[in-house]
């Protein structure tokens, strides 16, 4: 029936959750209804199209006005907060689901600059990922919003998130990551990462979050603790004091020898002949490339090509000598203790050893695969 | 004397960036009470100021007090250019000036007002600012409290502590002492939309203007009728309506009519039906007696309605006769109404200026049938008698029980009129006149049904461009006067009736007999003896338009009954020419309806409707009449009978007769079985018939005798081409879907009321919906518009069920040409306690075979399998902490169905907020309303020069009512309530003009603010 107003307004704001999944996917009000059509809405209600499309058009005007207040959610569940009644558990829902993130668009979002101009290649984004452009353009302002929020304040990132957008932990801790990469500008984008997925860097991301950065409780040393009183502290960066340090472990390029043989007597017998053979061989590549990749941590411009570093040096040398994530499991197990023990002397270094081979080895372990 | 203001300003939040360079805004805060302004300092730079503003005092007039709203203007400030504005709050400070302990009269009060500290004269909060061209735009935290001197002065112009319910019965917690009777004011004012000086002011300007005019003329007419109510010794005034009417050029009038009484507070629960009448002063001033004031030739449409009716038959031989039944009584002897030949009336202006369309008639007042007055009481003082109020009117819906003794039936009386420029604004005698005449005419109808108090009393207006129709209406009823101390002095069976003898204290058919005697009766009506006590005289139907009263014996359930009408009109008459002639098609226009209202109810096999409401809408093009009440089944009055169709000319049309028959048939099997009904089907039916000796009436009882063996009362359906099968089509309502009670009373008459859970969702709903209607069948599009609202809103509520709609309301405008908006108040209680195994297999079979959102339909099931024992847990935890009130599952499902998966942030949801409950009803399901804290009457203008940003007209009706609503539950919480009750919308006009790209729309809501509690489990079992 034509009509120029059709509206319901009650004094509590009526949410269907099942409409509003629709609408944070990005469908529009006529999909919507199609999809709900298709759910087999009409029969079970005895309700034709019209009314339901009344009715999706009505939720999706309610979700619109409550959208700028989905921005900042602080204001949605404030005291004295009158626009929209809305109780407890539904403004969470509203909250949580308004900032699902999904997986694939995040990966591709990863590392690149939430600028305007990135925000319209978001169709590419939308046909590669086949989540529509309204969803991508929503988790890509998402992104940028908490970032630009979170990116200045101090303390740990997740609980400012959480504080801050009432997420749950697991959804804090993704946005968490993505700052986290945003902030440190880790490539991410190179050719050879695209095969990595977005839980391989959210692994990677809160492992530094948790070892590296300044708010670590790895963060003892004197230095690091007057440079960090004069600075707001943060887990966003990664420890400057300690990337200084690990320039230090340098010393286990003169110390090879002894490594290998403390780590080749340890594996013996644990991994196959093969792989043991291919593992004695090249000992010498595998561990100047991990204890190099320490050592230059401390420039910008290594720790920015981490992940590349450590695909291109580790993953695929030793993909091409087709270990399998168990030989490499291993091998972290025993190549680790070995250099701490060779540190013997210097306390201090075999901490920065550990610390930065926490990491390594749990990342390097996860993103080991095809 | 003086009231003292106090005005803090402590801080704002969330305002609009006004500056855009430095994304800030330098706030500061104009406070405004009558003439006097303060101002707060500028706050720089910040979104959310904190003021810490030092006490504010205003010194004013108390008369001012009530008059003027208290104006909170959120300003920017700017240096070199004018500061711009942000937006503002008006608060009406009425609520602040009566105490809550309403104590009512002299020194009592002035004892009480002046303690500033108890409670009720502080208002704080946040508040939201509001601007007539963006809306909502921040809040402002705020505290204000009134300390009052009173004022004893007998030439006083302020009414302080006079109490204000727009509740139509004794609110709770109170008890009603006395009654003083009807009251009334009327106030008229320029519009300031249409002054000139709104051709070069900004819209923003003209529309606060207005707002504040609306807020002003408000205020002022709750001051004189308070002081109406003081003059007659009462405190305060319950059932209030105010109206505004946007007569447009020729002005404003807001009008208020309400019922005076004197409340006292009652500690028990009990209703005391101690009430008595007190007589108003005839002598003073402003009361003068109207009676004398009518001129005989004016225009009055007089017309008592649907009363207690006699069946509806059309002759199909003489289809020049359409007479209302009320209208054939002409012949008989009682002189209600001057009927068949006041239809061939006479046309004419009466001098004077206004040229207005008349029909004549002889206003017979005199010759009513004065019933004897017995209802003396003890005490000279008090009372003499109900018939020397001027106006008998209560505006109550609920009485208290007993107090009705018998209800005669619904009296209403419509009067068109042309508006004309209103000369003299002090002197509002024309509209004043107006009134005065359909009230008399409503009064005489009610006498001439042996009635004196007219009950559920209510005035409208419908406006199309210079023709106005004014339409008052009531259910005329003799009620019992009783002293307050002397309680046994019982006078019932007031009436002059034969039937004195039955009427028992407290023989619950009572009620239902008839007021009048058989011999005097004012139009043929069929009359049968009372099922129940078998001794007093019923009529085949009952029609009121008050809630049913409590006590009364009802079969089965209630539900809506609506009859719609619509008649195309000439649009190019103007003036005169259009006022006759909708003058002319009015009565056709309600006999219509109420012919379509008796067959519907008759169809559902009901015999009578309660808080019956007709409204009649004129526009350009069409005429709309839409009745609306709840149908039940009354036990004492007769089953009746199915209408049948019949078509005496034309035979060809057999099959088509029977197949229409065969439909009414099922439809008739439809609602007994839904509304419970088959009880008294195995009911003997040993009605005595009484035998009419009317000749007029002779033929239709012969044919009646024909059509139905057994009931006498059956009524035809003449079919005699195509339109009229249309008609009878629409007799039949498609079925209300399961699960589903819809009515517009306060509850479902013969649903239980501990049936309502113990925490019920309650959602007072607000629909707008606005279309076209075609020239072509008009009536047939709206009925579909009508039964595709209700179906929409029961489809909106679909995951609610089982749900009860109540206090349905609906507006019908015709604002342009081919337009139509109906606007539809009510409130769904949701999360009823049906017992599970009723339920779950209803719910269990509409799944079959849905598909994908089955999973999710598990819950449901589960839940309502669970819900008797999880609700009863989660009702004794806490009353502050309920989860979901708006999503109507219960507790423990809802959150499983809320929640996405992996979800830990549970800890994160902050401290529950109290919500604010709004209910269109007299009472709070589920809750004890515990005080009342005051009476609050909003006028807000959205105006839009960007309809299509905002999402079309839809989206920005759907903003404003959102933000409205939004706005008053603001304003409930500051002042210390937890819910509304009786909310009411009475405006809500849109005007629109797409190519400008431009709307407004203006809305007038409120309701009674009160403090209610949950109620404990164990109270309510």
């Amino acid at each position: 029936m034509e009509c120029s107003v059709d509206v319901f307004v009650g004094n509590t704001t009526v949410i269907d959750p099942e409409i509003y999944q629709l609408w944070v996917d990005g469908n529009s009000a006529h999909e919507a209804a199609d999809v709900l059509q298709k759910r087999g809405i009409l029969q079970q209600w005895g309700a034709n199209m019209d009314l339901l499309m009344s009715d999706v058009l009505d939720h999706y005007r309610t979700f619109h006005m409550l959208e700028k207040t989905l921005h900042t959610p602080l204001k949605l569940t404030a005291t004295g907060e009158w626009t929209f009644q809305i109780d407890g558990d539904t403004q969470q829902l509203l909250i949580e689901k308004y900032y699902e993130l999904d997986d694939v668009v995040v990966r591709e979002v990863l590392g690149k600059k939430l600028s305007s101009r990135h925000r319209k290649d978001l169709d590419e984004v939308s046909e590669k990922t086949a989540i529509s452009l309204r969803s991508c353009r929503r988790q890509f302002d998402n992104v940028k919003r908490i970032h630009k929020l979170v990116e200045e304040l101090p303390g740990h990132i997740v609980n400012n998130i959480q504080h801050n957008f009432l997420l749950s932990t697991e959804l804090s801790r993704k946005y968490a990551a993505v700052v986290f990469i945003a902030v440190n500008r880790f490539e991410t984008t190179k050719r050879k990462l695209q095969y990595l997925n977005f839980s391989d860097f959210y692994h990677c991301a809160h492992q530094m979050i948790e070892h590296w950065s300044s708010t670590s409780c790895h963060a003892t040393s004197m230095r690091n603790q007057s440079e960090t009183e004069t600075e707001i502290e943060t887990d966003l960066d990664v420890d400057r004091g300690f990337l200084h340090d690990l320039r230090e472990v340098r010393i286990l390029l003169d110390k090879e020898k002894e490594l290998k043989h403390l780590v080749c007597s340890q594996l013996k017998g644990r991994l196959t002949d093969k792989i043991y053979s291919d593992m004695e061989s090249s000992f010498k590549t595998h561990s100047r490339s991990l204890v190099l990749l320490a050592g230059n941590l401390n420039r910008s411009r290594e720790l920015r090509s981490l992940f590349v570093d450590l695909v291109e040096r580790c993953v695929e040398p030793l993909r091409q000598a087709r270990w399998t994530s168990r030989d490499l499991r291993l091998f972290l197990d025993y190549y680790t203790p070995a250099g701490v023990q060779l540190f013997k002397s210097d306390s201090a270094t075999a901490l920065v050893w550990e610390r930065y081979m926490k990491v390594i080895s749990s990342c390097l372990v996860k993103i080991y695969h095809n | 004397m003086p009231g003292k203001v106090k005005v803090k300003i402590l801080a704002g939040r969330n305002l609009p960036v006004m500056d855009r360079s430095s994304d800030t805004t330098d706030a500061y805060v104009e406070i405004k009470l009558g003439g006097i302004t303060h101002k707060t300092d500028v706050f720089r730079k910040s979104l959310n100021p904190q003021w810490n503003s030092e006490w504010f005092i205003f010194e004013v007039d108390d008369a001012e007090l009530q008059d003027e709203p208290l104006q909170i203007r959120l300003m920017d400030y700017d240096t070199y250019s004018a500061n711009d504005a942000i937006g503002k709050v008006y608060l009406d400070l009425n609520p602040l000036l009566v105490t809550p302990g309403l104590s009512g009269r002299g020194i009592a009060r002035a004892e009480t007002c002046s303690v500033p500290s108890s409670g009720g004269t502080v208002l704080s909060g946040w508040l939201p600012v509001y601007d007539t061209m963006h809306g909502m735009r921040g809040e402002v935290s705020v505290i204000v409290k009134v300390e009052l001197f009173s004022d004893v002065n007998k030439f006083r112009q302020s009414s302080c502590g006079v109490q204000f319910f727009s509740t139509p019965a004794t609110p709770y917690g109170f008890k009603i002492q006395s009654i003083q009777g009807f009251v009334k004011e009327l106030v008229v004012n320029d519009d300031p939309e249409y002054q000139w000086i709104d051709k070069i002011r900004t819209p923003r300007a003209s529309n606060e203007a207005r707002q504040t005019l609306f807020s002003q003329l408000s205020g002022e007419v709750r001051r004189k009728i308070g002081l109406k109510v003081l003059e007659l010794g009462g405190n305060a005034v319950v059932g209030y309506q105010q109206m505004f009417d946007l007569e447009g050029v020729t002005g404003l009038v807001v009008r208020g009519i309400g019922t005076a009484v004197t409340l006292a507070r009652c500690h028990f629960d009990g209703n005391s039906a101690v009430t008595w009448f007190k007589d108003q002063h005839h002598g003073n001033g402003r009361e003068s007696p109207r009676c004398t004031a009518i001129s005989p030739v004016d225009v009055i449409k007089p017309l008592v309605s649907s009363t207690i009716t006699a069946p509806v038959v059309v002759h199909g031989t003489t289809p020049s006769r359409p007479t209302p039944c009320a209208r054939r009584s002409s012949e008989s002897e009682i002189n209600t109404t001057p009927k068949a030949s006041s239809l061939s009336d006479s046309f004419g202006s009466s001098g004077g200026g206004i040229s207005s369309n008349c029909r004549q008639t002889a206003h017979r007042q005199t010759s009513v049938p004065v019933p004897p007055s017995n209802t003396y009481l003890n005490g000279v003082d008090v009372t003499r008698n109900l018939d020397a109020l001027e106006y008998p009117f209560l505006t109550m819906k609920t009485y208290p029980p007993g107090f009705i003794v018998h209800v005669g039936g619904t009296v209403s009386a419509r009067s068109v009129k042309l508006l004309d420029r209103i000369n003299n604004s002090e002197e509002p005698e024309t509209r004043d006149n107006w009134w005065t005449e359909i009230r008399m005419e409503v009064r005489s109808h009610a006498r001439a049904l042996g009635c004196s108090v007219i009950l559920g009393y209510e005035e409208h207006t419908s406006i199309s461009e210079e023709v106005c129709v004014l339409s008052a209406s009531g259910t005329a009823a003799i009620v019992k006067l009783q002293h307050e101390v002397d309680t046994k002095d019982v006078n019932h069976g007031k009436s002059n009736t034969v039937i004195t003898e039955d009427s028992k204290v407290n023989l619950p058919c009572r009620v239902c007999h008839i007021p009048y005697s058989k011999a005097s009766i004012p139009f043929p009506i069929k009359l049968s003896r009372c099922a129940v006590c078998r001794k007093g005289k019923v009529p085949d139907v009952l029609i009121a338009t008050i809630e049913p009263p409590t006590g009364m014996l009802v079969s089965g359930r209630g539900c809506l009954i609506q009859a719609r009408l619509c008649r195309p009109k000439r649009a190019e008459s103007r003036g005169d020419q259009q006022a006759k002639e909708i003058s002319d098609g009015l009565p056709f226009l309600e006999y219509e309806l109420h012919r379509q209202l008796i067959n519907k109810l008759r169809t559902k096999g009901m015999n009578a409707i309660f808080h019956l409401k007709v409204q009649v809408s004129i526009g350009d093009r069409h005429v709309v009449g839409v009745a609306t009440g709840t149908a039940l089944f009354l036990s004492a009055l007769p089953t009746p009978s199915l209408p049948k169709p019949s078509n005496p000319s034309i035979s060809s049309k057999q099959s088509k007769r029977g197949r229409i028959h065969k439909l009414l048939i099922e439809a008739h099997a439809a609602s007994q079985e839904r509304y419970g009904l088959n009880k008294q089907l195995n009911k003997v039916n040993d009605v005595e018939e009484p035998k009419w000796t009317d000749s007029d009436d002779t033929d239709e009882d012969a044919n009646d005798l024909d059509l139905t063996a057994g009931n006498k009362d059956s009524c035809v359906i003449e079919i005699d081409d195509i339109e009229d099968i249309d008609v009878i089509e629409l007799l039949i309502d498609p079925e209300t879907p399961e699960g589903f009670d819809v009515v517009n009373t306060e509850t479902v008459p013969g649903l239980p009321i501990d049936s309502i859970r113990r925490r019920p969702n309650l959602q007072a709903f607000n629909r707008v919906w606005k279309g076209k209607i075609p020239t072509l069948q008009a009536a047939r599009h709206l009925n579909r518009c009508f039964e595709m609202i209700l179906r929409s809103i029961y489809f909106k509520l679909r995951k609610s069920r089982p749900c009860v709609i109540t206090n349905l309301e609906f507006s019908v405008d015709l604002p342009e040409d081919d337009e139509i908006q109906i606007t539809v108040l009510g409130t769904a209680i949701t999360a009823f306690s049906k017992t599970p195994t009723e339920v779950a297999p209803c719910i269990g079979t509409s799944l079959r075979g849905v598909g994908s959102a089955e999973s999710e339909m598990i819950f449901h099931l589960e839940d309502d399998v669970q819900s008797a024992t999880s609700n009863e847990q989660a009702a004794s935890t806490a009353r502050v902490n309920q989860p979901n009130r708006h999503i109507p599952l219960p507790p423990p499902s809802n959150q499983g169905l809320l929640r996405t998966p992996g979800d830990k942030a549970k800890i994160f949801v902050q401290k529950e907020r109290q919500p604010v409950d709004i209910v269109t009803l007299i009472h709070l399901p589920g809750s004890r309303v515990e005080r009342y804290l005051g009476h609050l009457n909003f006028f807000f203008i959205r105006e839009s020069t960007s309809i299509r940003e905002d999402g079309g007209l839809s989206g920005f009706m759907q903003s404003f009512i959102t933000e409205v609503l939004g706005i008053v539950r603001a304003h409930v919480s500051a002042l210390g309530g937890n819910a509304m009750v009786s909310y009411f919308m009475t405006q809500c006009v849109l005007l629109h003009n797409p190519h400008k790209n431009q709307g407004q729309c203006l809305i007038n809501v409120g309701g009674d603010v009160v403090q209610a509690a949950r109620c404990t489990p164990e109270k309510d079992v």
